[in-house]
């Protein structure tokens, strides 16, 4: 193969360049990494079976029964068995119940009247799902309670009619093999703020340590940018692919920075260290080790991808989705920009080219 | 090759290896519900609260799961306003009961007779200043008494003084300390179930009878407790079922209890056919777990966590007031025991504390989250993820072999990545980590940067062939200085994941395996390889 680090390689940097405005545009506007539940709140539900599961008919079953916001439902088959995903981020009726509480225990000491009016509709629509009392007579305060209570029994009774419905749609009984998880939207957002919380305290040391290992700005950079290339990167494809931005996802890419790292210092060391061939070879060097290295992780990514798709394990799709497109985002990120830029730091260092 | 083997990088490895797969075998890995089914409840709290308060609110979440007979409960804090709590249950309609349970307050009462003496809220204050005798200490050799001093409101403690007046019999006169008293007992409930009727099973009735004639010191039950004993004193409603058929007469009874009662609380052993007839009579079927086999199931459907003998003191003996109208009211109470070591006495100390305070959470509860994998689901997730970790090594293995062609170089890797895999099991089955899907794919994630770590070594390795001058050890030395590179860079984007999610949850299992494995990676197999690797390319 001919050393493509040989001539022109400046023109290289036009592609990451290009591609990053593009990934950033995809993963912040059209059409945008969405969060997962356990950031924004939500149920996500997960029901397999060695038969096969209509996904229509609980769709049907479902919209027919409960008001679910943002419902998606999806259906996988596979020689493993089948499985069916649902997901909402929330009863639209018992949210609006449940803000009606808040509201009316925060006006209970300023105007109890109006407290007792908001619990009073907050049960009318709790009714609906649990009996409640009628709490009309009652004073305020106790209203308030019994506003509260009602509205626990409604979340109850919810919850197990979700249930049945599923069972009874699926014609499932005894030992079920599902995952319900259910997030409330605070505990999403207290995650949501963890993880930013995390994720630029990892920034910070990651700078550190790459600056300590290479004590010169110009390739310390270098490896910098690449790894936000490669976030960026992930994030657009993740936006595409509908992969959501979740807990699951955030270490993933915080990993990335790890994994993009890896070509980078081995393109590094070996373009500014090395003294034996020309500079451009010893590019080219290590971009058949890289190339290795990266080829190597996205066969096994590839192969966790497949098997996690079909067998609904959610974390490893995610994670390994992320990984995946990280990884190609590497590829141009490492030999498109890094290089290049090494290349001609080189030079002006006074290298032979 | 002995030459090999007798290296001390080597050496080193196959010590952590044999190390790490004899604790698999023998101690085994702990799994958390991903991989074995269960449910994992995220409480946040309405405000953030002290670490002292953190560790009262977790004490009394704990209590109130374990009062639904659930073993193998683990409550964690995270932080200072949430609080994990995995439990084993996994049936939809238990989770929900729970779920109501840890969102509203739980009740405190203390009976006698099936009277309440007084109840959790009642309770103004208590003193936890030694100066007011609160603590343990040592009371002679091998003996150590706790004291517990606490306020009650007014109109509690004049109820409380009335109802143990004169609560103690003479059983004898001793001229040094005048008459000796035996003195009822007092029994204390967590959310004492009076909503509900207990049908007992005479088969539990026979074997909790025997448990509580012996007493047990970890649940506080006294030696010669009794089911009439415990029923008397709850005054709850208990119901004797021999078969699998209610009688004329139990149906006739169940119908009369079902205008006050809501609940029919169940022991697991009910037919599915008595529950239906108790739901058709209108009751809410709530079946209790046993705990375990040592602890009564009764003492578990009841509620019931102490009994407390009354002092002659209390009730107004020593000194003796004639008339229950003139009885001294105590409005300041104090619980005293005793216990043969200085830590048992201060764990019973704590308990009766937590016990007292558990009425009253100090914080209310904004949400409750929670996730729930049943164990059927959970042995698929782990036999799919063993398929996943077995495909990723194959892969890896074929397109090591595509670029190198050498068998040899192939081994050699693939024998390195699997032990990486042992070895962090092991390290995880040492400090009983429970494996979780995060933290399998950060162990595979981890064994990725170890296979790229060994391209590195092999390429510079090959390097060294191309060009004599530069020795072999040299060439391993800069592979290294990539590899340590590379290795904190990982340490440093996954160290605060952990950090910042106190080791728990989603975002630190991930995290913690990828540090270990790139840890165990650097220090154990990667040098133990590069002797492998060397080997190979000098013999080529």
């Amino acid at each position: 193969m001919k050393n493509l680090y040989q001539g022109d390689y400046k023109r290289y940097l036009l592609v990451p360049a290009v591609l990053f405005i593009a990934f950033l545009f995809l993963a912040f506007v059209s059409p945008g990494v969405k969060p997962g539940i356990d950031l924004k709140g939500g149920t996500n539900i997960i029901v397999r079976s060695d038969k096969p599961l209509d996904a229509s008919a609980i769709e049907r079953a479902l919209t027919g029964k409960y008001p679910l916001a943002e419902l998606q439902i999806g259906s996988i088959s596979s020689p493993g068995g089948y499985g069916v995903f649902m997901q909402f981020s929330e009863n639209s009726e018992l949210a609006q119940a449940e803000s009606l509480v808040v509201q009316a225990k925060q006006q209970l000491s300023s105007s109890p009247e109006n407290a007792k009016t908001l619990a009073l509709q907050s049960i009318a629509i709790s009714s609906k799902y649990a009996e409640a009392e009628n709490a009309s007579a009652l004073q305020p305060a106790q209203a308030v309670g019994s506003a509260e209570t009602a509205l626990l029994n409604a979340q109850e009774s919810f919850q197990l009619g979700l249930q049945s419905t599923i069972s009874e749609t699926f014609g499932l009984e005894g030992d079920l093999r599902f995952q319900k998880t259910q997030i409330g939207p605070s505990l999403g957002e207290n995650f949501f703020g963890l993880a930013i919380n995390a994720s630029l305290a990892a920034l910070v040391l990651i700078t550190m340590v790459i600056f300590l290992f290479f004590r010169e700005v110009v390739p310390s950079l270098a490896v910098i940018s690449a790894a936000i290339f490669d976030i960026a990167g992930s994030l657009g494809l993740m936006a595409i692919f509908g992969i959501p931005l979740s807990l699951s996802t955030i270490p993933a890419l915080l990993m990335l920075i790890g994994y993009s790292v890896d070509t980078d210092i081995l393109l590094t060391t070996r373009v500014l260290k090395r003294r034996d061939k020309t500079v451009s070879e010893r590019a080219m060097d290590s971009m058949y080790t890289g190339l290795t290295m990266t080829f190597t992780t996205i066969g096994a990514l590839i192969a966790i991808l497949t098997v996690s798709y079909f067998g609904q394990v959610q974390v490893m799709f995610e994670i390994s989705a992320v990984l995946l497109f990280g990884l190609f985002a590497d590829i141009i990120s490492t030999w498109m920009m890094n290089a290049p830029i090494l290349l001609i730091y080189a030079e002006r260092k006074g290298g032979r080219a | 090759m002995s030459k090999m083997f007798a290296n001390a990088r080597v050496i080193i490895m196959l010590f952590f290896l044999i190390t790490s797969l004899s604790l698999i075998t023998f101690k085994g890995v702990n799994y958390g519900i991903d991989f074995q089914g269960g449910t994992l409840f995220q409480v946040q709290l309405e405000e953030k609260v002290s670490a002292a308060e953190m560790e009262t609110v977790t004490s009394i979440i704990s209590q109130r799961l374990y009062a639904f007979g659930l073993k193998d409960t683990k409550v964690n804090s995270l932080g200072d306003d949430l609080i994990a709590a995995q439990i084993a249950e996994t049936n939809p309609e238990q989770i929900e009961e729970l779920e109501s349970l840890i969102k509203t307050q739980a009740k405190f009462e203390a009976l006698i007779d099936g009277n309440i003496l007084f109840e959790g809220s009642q309770i103004r204050q208590i003193f936890k200043d030694p100066a007011r005798g609160y603590g343990a200490q040592q009371a002679g050799v091998g003996q150590y008494s706790w004291n517990l001093p606490f306020l009650l409101s007014q109109e509690a403690a004049e109820n409380f003084s009335r109802k143990v007046f004169h609560r103690c019999t003479a059983v004898g006169f001793d001229s040094a300390s005048g008459t000796q008293y035996d003195c009822d007992d007092t029994y204390f409930f967590i959310d004492r179930p009076s909503d509900s009727v207990i049908l007992l099973p005479s088969g539990v009735y026979s074997a909790d009878s025997q448990l509580l004639a012996l007493g047990n010191i970890g649940e506080n039950i006294p030696q010669g407790t009794t089911i009439d004993g415990l029923q008397g004193n709850s005054g709850l409603d208990f119901m004797l079922v021999s078969d699998s058929n209610f009688s004329d007469a139990q149906v006739q009874q169940l119908k009369a209890l079902s205008s006050s009662k809501v609940k029919a609380i169940v022991h697991k052993t009910m037919p599915d056919k008595q529950r239906q007839q108790l739901g058709q009579l209108g009751f809410k079927v709530v079946e209790v777990r046993e705990e375990d086999e040592t602890v009564p199931w009764i003492w578990t459907a009841t509620g019931a966590r102490q009994v407390i003998s009354l002092t002659p003191g209390i009730a107004n003996l020593q000194p003796f007031v004639e008339d229950v109208r003139g009885a001294k009211i105590f409005s300041e109470l104090s619980i005293t025991g005793s216990s043969d070591t200085a830590e048992s006495a201060a764990q019973e100390l704590k308990s009766l504390q937590v016990l007292l305070e558990t009425g009253s959470l100090p914080i209310g509860i904004k949400s409750v989250s929670k996730e729930t994998i049943s164990p059927l689901l959970g042995k698929e997730f782990l036999s799919n993820a063993m398929l996943i970790g077995l495909l990723g090594l194959a892969v890896v293995a074929l397109i090591i072999f595509i670029r190198y062609r050498s068998i040899k170089l192939t081994v050699p890797i693939m024998f390195t990545s699997i032990s990486e895999i042992i070895i962090t099991l092991g390290v995880i089955s040492l400090i009983n980590y429970r494996l979780d899907l995060a933290s399998v794919t950060g162990i595979l994630a981890a064994v990725g940067t170890g296979v790229d770590d060994q391209i590195v070594i092999i390429d510079e390795l090959k390097k060294g062939e191309e060009n004599a001058a530069e020795s072999l050890a040299n060439r391993v030395k800069k592979a290294f200085f990539i590899i340590f590179a590379a290795a904190a860079t990982v340490i440093a984007t996954m160290l605060p994941l952990i950090v910042f999610s106190f080791g728990f949850g989603k975002l630190a299992g991930f995290g913690i395996t990828t540090i270990l494995g790139v840890l165990i990676g650097v220090f154990i197999t990667r040098p133990a390889f590069s002797v492998f690797a060397e080997h190979v390319l000098k013999k080529a």
